[in-house]
């Protein structure tokens, strides 16, 4: 079994806050879902193959940070609907604090200007 | 074994489900044999996997059709994960159900068989070795019933326009008749236990007791089942109409101020079947209102009207967060 590279270990541990995100603008339903990440990610949207999408909308759902509903479709089919709950956005928005410290933290440290060999500070 | 016995009463692959490609037919099948409940709690796991995976045919051309559809069955996730994800729900909403029913009747058991003095005479032993086995029981087949064999309901196809704004929150006809074959059941009891008091009938020579809380019982059964059958909800673009036992109350979706779940302790009511909500609304004098109203699965478009009551308070509540930004904001 291959292991995922470090890129779509943190692209997967992403992506529960990138779904919320999603979800943030409005109801949507699963292949939504689907095209709204793929249009955020534009390249990197091949990383979240091995990230599945029913096991974590239900996961999310059991937890309280979604609520689901059918409606009608457009051809005649139900189409099921995921909205966020109120706890949902609170879980998002602590997401995107925590984020922000880690981007402060690889600025000052990892990202940091460094100089090149041979010149002078 | 057990996983073809949780299917019954239809453990076999419904052919109405197939969609005419093959590549979504096999997914759907490899899917299904992976899944437990009756044929409708199976049909919501395949309804949401092959709306997915249409939806990803449907958006590319002919030619690469294969290509998207197994891109998206990889997407959705692998046959085996999605079933395991299904059982592992429906096995945790058992373990959830099977003691709330289970301990609700076998005290109600233990009220009537007791206070009733049909078990004055019984040892303690007894009377616990009873209590569990009604318990066990009961709550084994109704956790059982509620979770592997009633699925919530699906909206009609005949309003399948994605341009409906009009529906009609309401029970399905099988509901419908087994609330009257309550009516009529919990009827005949109560109106024994009712002659009982007059020491008439099947349960003549039974307590006074007895009778009094197998009628008190029956009632509250027969007025539940009532209530049930009255209640609706007629949906429009503005507004909505809830039809009970009060008679009909039409609420604009911009009056309402408030919806949110209530203690549980509410579904004692006769008046509120399913989970119990309190819908606060302002009449034309601008004083706030609320009613209790209980919404189960089985209730066709129930989830879909709540989703539309906290869209609409949400929206509201966004529009003045808005506004105090707006007006908080410093002159440049």
């Amino acid at each position: 079994m291959t292991q995922p590279s470090p890129d779509q270990q943190i692209l997967r541990g992403l992506l529960d806050s990138l779904v919320l995100d999603v979800l943030s603008e409005g109801p949507n339903y699963g292949f939504g879902i689907l095209q709204q990440l793929e249009d955020r990610l534009g390249e990197a949207a091949g990383m979240i193959k091995e990230a599945t999408l029913y096991p974590l909308l239900h996961r999310l759902e059991e937890n309280e940070y979604l609520r689901s509903h059918l409606e009608p479709g457009a051809r005649g089919r139900p189409r099921k609907y995921y909205r966020m709950t109120p706890e949902g956005h609170a879980l998002l928005e602590l997401r995107i604090d925590e984020w922000h410290q880690v981007s402060k933290l690889l600025e000052r440290t990892l990202l940091r200007p460094r100089c090149k060999k041979g010149e002078q500070e | 074994m057990i996983r073809t016995l949780l299917r019954l009463p239809s453990p076999g692959w419904e052919s109405d489900l197939a969609t005419g490609i093959e590549s979504i037919d096999n997914y759907l099948k490899s899917l299904d044999r992976g899944l437990v409940g009756s044929k409708s709690v199976r049909r919501l796991t395949l309804l949401e996997a092959k709306d997915f995976l249409l939806e990803a045919a449907e958006n590319v051309p002919t030619e690469k059709q294969d290509q998207a559809i197994a891109a998206a069955a990889e997407a959705f996730g692998k046959p085996d994960d999605v079933a395991r994800r299904q059982r592992s729900e429906l096995f945790l909403e058992f373990g959830r159900s099977a003691p709330f029913y289970g301990l609700g009747f076998a005290t109600w058991m233990f009220i009537i068989n007791y206070f009733g003095s049909q078990m004055t005479d019984v040892s303690w032993s007894g009377i616990v070795g009873m209590f569990v086995f009604n318990a066990f029981f009961f709550g084994t087949f109704m956790g059982f019933c509620m979770t592997f064999c009633y699925a919530q309901s699906l909206p009609d196809s005949d309003d399948a326009s994605e341009q409906t704004t009009s529906f009609v929150v309401s029970l399905p006809r099988s509901s419908i008749v087994a609330g009257w074959a309550m009516i009529v059941l919990f009827g005949i009891i109560s109106l024994t236990a009712l002659l009982g008091l007059a020491g008439v009938g099947l349960f003549g020579a039974e307590s006074f007791a007895f009778n009094v809380m197998l009628s008190v019982v029956g009632l509250w059964l027969v007025a539940k089942a009532a209530a049930s059958l009255l209640f609706k909800i007629h949906v429009n673009e503005a507004d909505f109409v809830i039809q009970s036992w009060r008679g009909l109350t039409r609420i604009p979706f911009n009056q309402v101020s408030g919806f949110a779940p209530e203690s549980q302790r509410y579904m004692v009511f006769p008046s509120v079947a399913g989970a119990p909500f309190r819908l606060k609304w302002l009449d034309q004098n601008g004083r706030e209102k609320s009613t209790m109203v209980g919404f189960n699965a089985e209730l066709k478009n129930a989830d879909r009207f709540q989703a539309l009551l906290e869209q609409t308070l949400e929206y509201r509540r966004q529009s003045t967060l808005e506004e105090i930004k707006e007006a908080v904001k410093p002159c440049d």
